[in-house]
């Protein structure tokens, strides 16, 4: 069994989008295409001008269909078919990575960052504050929330100063010590 | 009965006839009145039994006897040899001749013209096919042959089953058991169109066509929290493009944007805390992909989850 890999692009804001092939579509692609009726009696014509219609050059449509239908390629150039098909064309910096590659913790997710030119995936602290807080935040009100229904604790909310937690979510220097930064009086949210 | 066609023999011939000396006696002088005697009458006499024996036998191969119809039972005769016993009314028995009356070689057609089944019963303890008598289905025809014992069919068509090594083409197949078959074909089989219109009754439905009805799911996917695919159909690949919000691709489009998308998120991804989670479309699905979200109830936020299932109902181009 091939081990998969994806395709990681930047959108136009810096952001990371990661494309994760199918293990279904990886052995159409290399293999001998699709079985008969796999997809049902398409009108391959159709798939085309639809593709076509959605901003997908003809010729990488025209590829895929073939690839459909009697598969033949090469695993690079199946991950490359995929890139030209299932990734929007003003991403930039697309490349194709081992998943062990990617970033495991994925906290920050919306805050990862990239060049347009491709190359690692960092994180935007600036975006990845906001993430904290909002965590923490959400963290409270959920814990409140749940006491309300708590015999003993009904009457008792969770003591926390978000001033205080915002004040130093905006001093944290990086994504390490921002990460750190969680109320004592609730469960750490790994 | 015994053979149709009886030889004929030339009587009155004089196969030894006196010898010529080459005398000139009354004995040896050439006249029609002793010619006549001795060639032309033996061979019109054997000429015409010929004939006759040749008449009756026409008359005893199959067609040569006509045809006799009856609406009830019929117990045919020996008199019915090349004959057609074509019977009208269901639940009738045509009872076979006596073999050995008949004997071998004897011949007679049964069809079943009514609309139910009839019988073919032996006469006596003979058996036809090695059974004391056969069923006819309707509209089933047979011959019947003798071994001077018992009674033989040929043609007819089996009550319990049918195997054909062929095609079988015909208007109207009925079957209480089972039709078996290695494939199935023609206008038997549901068309595309007919799938996709979903309004047929009569026809089968093979893989080939089956994802083009419209209650089957044309794709469907199983991913994690990082779009990677554990289980998929018709799907090329996951987009990650953020927490909690990931594009599933359609190895085929749909014929356009009105179709629908099912995603149900499975358990929390996030944090200890039990999270109640829902998942929707990001906007109208596109022909090609759908975003799906994943929001935690609380407050909203788009948030990963263990896995996510989603499946995608609609026409395909």
């Amino acid at each position: 069994m091939i081990k998969l890999r994806c395709i990681v692009s930047t959108r136009p804001d810096g952001g990371v989008s990661i494309t994760h092939p199918s293990a279904e579509i990886m052995a159409i692609f290399t293999l001998g295409g699709a079985p008969e009726g796999y997809f049902g009696r398409l009108d391959w014509d159709a798939q085309i001008a639809s593709m076509t219609g959605r901003g997908i050059r003809e010729s990488v449509a025209v590829r895929h269909v073939r690839a459909l239908i009697s598969g033949g390629l090469t695993t690079a150039e199946a991950y490359e078919l995929i890139r030209d098909r299932d990734t929007a064309s003003d991403w930039s910096g697309k490349e194709l990575w081992a998943r062990a590659e990617l970033p495991a913790d994925r906290w920050f997710r919306d805050a990862w960052h990239r060049s347009a030119n491709g190359g690692p995936i960092v994180i935007n602290l600036s975006r990845a504050k906001s993430i904290q807080f909002r965590e923490i935040k959400n963290a409270v009100d959920s814990e409140n929330k749940r006491r309300q229904s708590d015999l003993e604790l009904f009457d008792i909310p969770v003591a926390c100063d978000l001033a205080f937690f915002r004040e130093r979510i905006r001093k944290a220097s990086d994504e390490r010590e921002l990460r750190r930064i969680w109320p004592k009086e609730l469960a750490w949210m790994s | 009965m015994g053979a149709p066609f009886s030889v004929t023999s030339i009587s009155g011939y004089n196969s030894n006839p006196p010898s010529d000396d080459g005398t000139q006696t009354e004995a040896n002088r050439v006249k029609w009145s002793t010619i006549k005697t001795k060639l032309p009458d033996p061979i019109k006499t054997a000429y015409e039994a010929s004939e006759t024996a040749t008449l009756a036998a026409f008359a005893k191969i199959i067609g040569g006897n006509g045809i006799t119809s009856t609406a009830g039972s019929y117990s045919a005769l020996s008199t019915d040899q090349g004959k057609l016993i074509y019977a009208t009314g269901a639940g009738a028995t045509i009872s076979t001749p006596d073999a050995t009356d008949v004997d071998d070689p004897f011949v007679f057609g049964v069809r079943n013209a009514s609309a139910g089944t009839i019988t073919i019963d032996g006469f006596g303890s003979q058996t036809i096919d090695g059974a004391a008598n056969v069923t006819m289905q309707s509209g089933d025809g047979t011959l019947l042959f003798t071994d001077g014992t018992n009674w033989f069919t040929t043609g007819l068509f089996p009550a319990s089953s049918l195997t054909l090594s062929g095609t079988l083409t015909a208007a109207t197949v009925t079957a209480t058991g089972a039709l078996n078959g290695a494939t199935i074909g023609g206008s038997m089989v549901a068309t595309v169109a007919e799938m996709e219109t979903a309004g047929v009754t009569d026809k089968v439905v093979t893989p080939f066509t089956m994802n083009r009805s419209p209650g089957v799911a044309k794709a469907f996917v199983k991913y994690d929290s990082s779009g990677s695919v554990s289980a998929s159909h018709n799907i090329t690949s996951v987009t990650d493009g953020g927490a909690g919000a990931l594009t599933p691709n359609w190895a085929t489009d749909f014929s356009s944007a009105n179709y629908s998308c099912v995603a149900t998120p499975s358990a929390n991804n996030s944090g200890s805390t039990a999270t109640s989670f829902s998942a929707q479309l990001g906007t109208s699905p596109a022909a090609g992909s759908a975003l799906v979200y994943t929001l935690r109830f609380s407050d909203g936020a788009q948030i990963d989850v263990t896995s996510t299932s989603v499946g995608a109902f609609g026409d395909q181009a």
